[in-house]
């Protein structure tokens, strides 16, 4: 599709399944700048501050740029990584101008180019961390990630603009730090496509902690294969608007794809995810635990599709998802979807809203622990199980207290 | 010398208690004073687990009548850590698992708590410890216990044996042990009891609330009040125990009546 049809487009209203939820302040942004304009990269302390606390080979891109290492300086890549530019027509939008792929659509309209991130066959490539940083005139991210037969990766990406202080929500925001003088609030778009041949394993952390008046769309688009396992752990904390499409599909007999992901609005902020699980392959087994936190006059929600079809014999689903309501105008959406076509599956969802357990704090504060710090304690273990899951310990710890509204 | 009494540890003088707006205790009166054991003994639903809870302030337990005072301290003006921290100490009848919460830094945190308010440096974290696993020793709980969430997964044996670990730790001045005896078998009742009976002592009181008189065999009050219909019906000493599981509750409110 062209750029005119696209930004003629616009975004799909909430009468488009795949955003019904989505923050209708989305479509006041300009998705549709090219890469063409004036660019300007982030500065070595801001992409320093977007670091997170891992010891890992780091990759930076700002928008749709991989920056250079002469300019954000960090070491090489492990043996059997690969970072490389895909040649121009590598780049295809998806066909049509279905909703559930519209981020994708404008993605590729708006990149400057799309990238290839591959681990070889066999080989484990323990962590790598992506920092992806707004930028101006950057466009969008296109990058596939493929790993090989056999392949092992953690990846950990870090979505922020590095200087501002974007945890703490509900402040006045502070951005635009870019050596560009001028600032709209930043906009950031992505689409990923992840490739798991036979055997391979990713553990994929996103941790969104964007500015609270920046706005983010981002598409996932994973084929698992045979015996592979996907585990995405999005952490989302940040951006005042954001609209998360995920497609994971497990597509060799055998693939695992779990998606664990804590969510936390607060302020006005207004984030939503829809992510559709296809059991393409017989015994194929995935899992789904959310859990969202939401404070002030805040907004999320989840959808969660699974789809079995004919083809999904011995197919294992598992979906929980617990939401805990900090406010009384604070909303969380939840939508759990089963989509079965064959008998021999086995698919459980169980979802709940409430806000903290009464008791609980009540257990705690009569330990002596006064009422805020109990709120807190309670609060960090309703987020612990997920974050828990992370597999790495300096950055459990560093979001223990991040976490929190 | 004057002979001033001293200041009760604790003192319900015809104290009613709404639980949402439903009367529950009904004139109760009551005094526990420093080195003290006392059982409150009574039938289900005659008040017993909410005398407990209000006085370590469980929110919603509203006092509507009487007073209700820790050493001279009306206890409604201040919050369940408050009360925590000047030494009152809840052994809950169905303790709480809080998962994410882990169970050494809740011990910790609360006897620092304790210690700040008593102008007290913030315990050593290896001391700590230490004192953790001896008093674990004592209350027979798997080492597993400190990696744990707070009674996560714990048999409801282990819950009370975790109460009486925390209360151990804690040394509070007065203990409500609400039901304690519930649920446990002979060899936990007795590492229970031993755990509640090391913490007798001349400076400290214990309430027990029970519906047995199988943990007094284990603990020996020396007063036992029947509490039936949201008041103490009936006073006296461990004797008293006997005669009531001898005859049943109905004949204190038959002889209350007459």
């Amino acid at each position: 599709m062209s750029m005119d049809n696209l930004r003629a487009l616009g975004l799909p209203s909430g009468r488009d399944e795949a955003w019904k939820y989505a923050a209708r302040t989305l479509s006041r942004r300009d998705w549709w700048a090219t890469p063409t304009d004036a660019l300007s990269l982030p500065e070595k302390a801001a992409i320093d501050a977007a670091v997170l606390p891992v010891e890992a080979p780091v990759l930076v891109f700002a928008g749709g740029h991989a920056v250079p290492r002469t300019l954000g300086g960090f070491g090489a890549l492990p043996a059997g990584v690969s970072l490389r530019p895909l040649p121009e027509d590598a780049v295809k939008a998806p066909i049509g101008n279905s909703g559930e792929h519209r981020v994708a659509a404008i993605a590729a309209a708006t990149t400057p180019g799309a990238w290839e991130l591959a681990v070889a066959a066999n080989v484990d490539a323990g962590t790598l961390q992506l920092l992806h940083l707004p930028a101006q005139g950057a466009g969008a991210l296109v990058l596939r990630i493929n790993l090989a037969r056999g392949a092992r990766l953690q990846l950990l990406e870090s979505l922020a603009d590095g200087e501002s202080t974007p945890l703490t929500s509900g402040a006045s925001a502070n951005i635009s730090t870019n050596s560009a003088a001028n600032t709209a609030p930043a906009t950031l778009t992505r689409w990923l496509q992840v490739h798991l041949a036979d055997g391979a394993s990713l553990t994929h952390a996103i941790v969104q902690q964007l500015p609270v008046d920046a706005a983010l769309l981002e598409q996932l688009d994973v084929s698992v294969g045979r015996d592979a396992t996907y585990l995405a752990l999005p952490v989302s904390l940040g951006t005042q608007a954001a609209h998360t499409a995920a497609h994971l599909s497990l597509e060799g007999p055998g693939a695992f794809g779990h998606w664990q992901q804590f969510l936390r609005v607060d302020g006005n902020q207004h984030t939503d995810v829809q992510l559709t699980v296809t059991h393409v392959a017989a015994n194929t087994t995935s899992t789904q635990a959310v859990r969202a936190l939401a404070g002030g006059r805040a907004r999320g929600a989840f959808s969660g599709k699974v789809v079995m079809p004919p083809s999904a014999h011995g197919a294992d689903s598992a979906q929980s998802i617990r939401n805990l309501l900090l406010s009384a105008t604070a909303e969380l959406d939840t939508r759990p979807q089963l989509e079965i076509h064959v008998d021999d599956v086995k698919a459980s969802h169980g979802s709940t809203t409430g806000s903290l357990d009464q008791q609980a704090l009540f257990y705690l504060r009569s330990r002596g622990i006064g009422e805020q710090e109990a709120r807190r304690l309670l609060m960090q273990a309703f987020a612990a199980d997920v974050i828990a899951r992370l597999p790495w310990p300096s950055l459990r710890e560093w979001l223990a207290t991040r976490v929190l509204p | 010398m004057t002979n001033t009494p001293p200041t009760p540890l604790l003192e319900a003088r015809d104290l009613h208690v709404e639980v949402n707006g439903k009367p529950i205790l009904k004139g109760l009166s009551l005094t526990v004073n420093a080195g003290e054991v006392h059982a409150i003994m009574g039938p289900n639903g005659s008040g017993k687990s909410t005398l407990s809870h209000v006085v370590a302030g469980k929110p919603g337990y509203t006092v509507t009548g009487g007073s209700l005072l820790y050493r001279g301290q009306d206890l409604q003006a201040l919050a369940p850590e408050e009360r925590a921290r000047a030494g009152i100490f809840l052994a809950f009848q169905y303790p709480l698992e809080i998962p994410g919460v882990n169970n050494v830094y809740l011990l910790k945190a609360a006897l620092n708590a304790k210690r700040k308010h008593l102008g007290q440096p913030e315990v050593d974290a290896f001391e700590f410890l230490q004192l953790v696993k001896a008093k674990m020793q004592r209350m027979q709980m798997d080492e597993a216990f400190l990696s744990r969430g707070v009674n996560e997964g714990f048999s409801g044996g282990e819950k009370k044996r975790n109460e009486v670990l925390q209360m151990q730790i804690l040394e509070p001045t007065l203990a409500l042990l609400d039901e304690t005896d519930s649920g446990l078998d002979i060899d936990a009742l007795k590492v229970v009891s031993a755990g509640v009976n090391d913490l007798r002592s001349p400076d400290r009181a214990i309430v027990m609330v029970t519906h047995y008189q199988r943990l007094l065999d284990y603990i020996f009050p020396d007063f036992v009040h029947v509490l039936a219909d949201g008041r103490i019906l009936l006073s006296g000493g461990k004797e008293l125990a006997l005669e009531l599981e001898a005859r049943g509750y109905d004949w204190v409110r038959a002889q209350d009546a007459a």
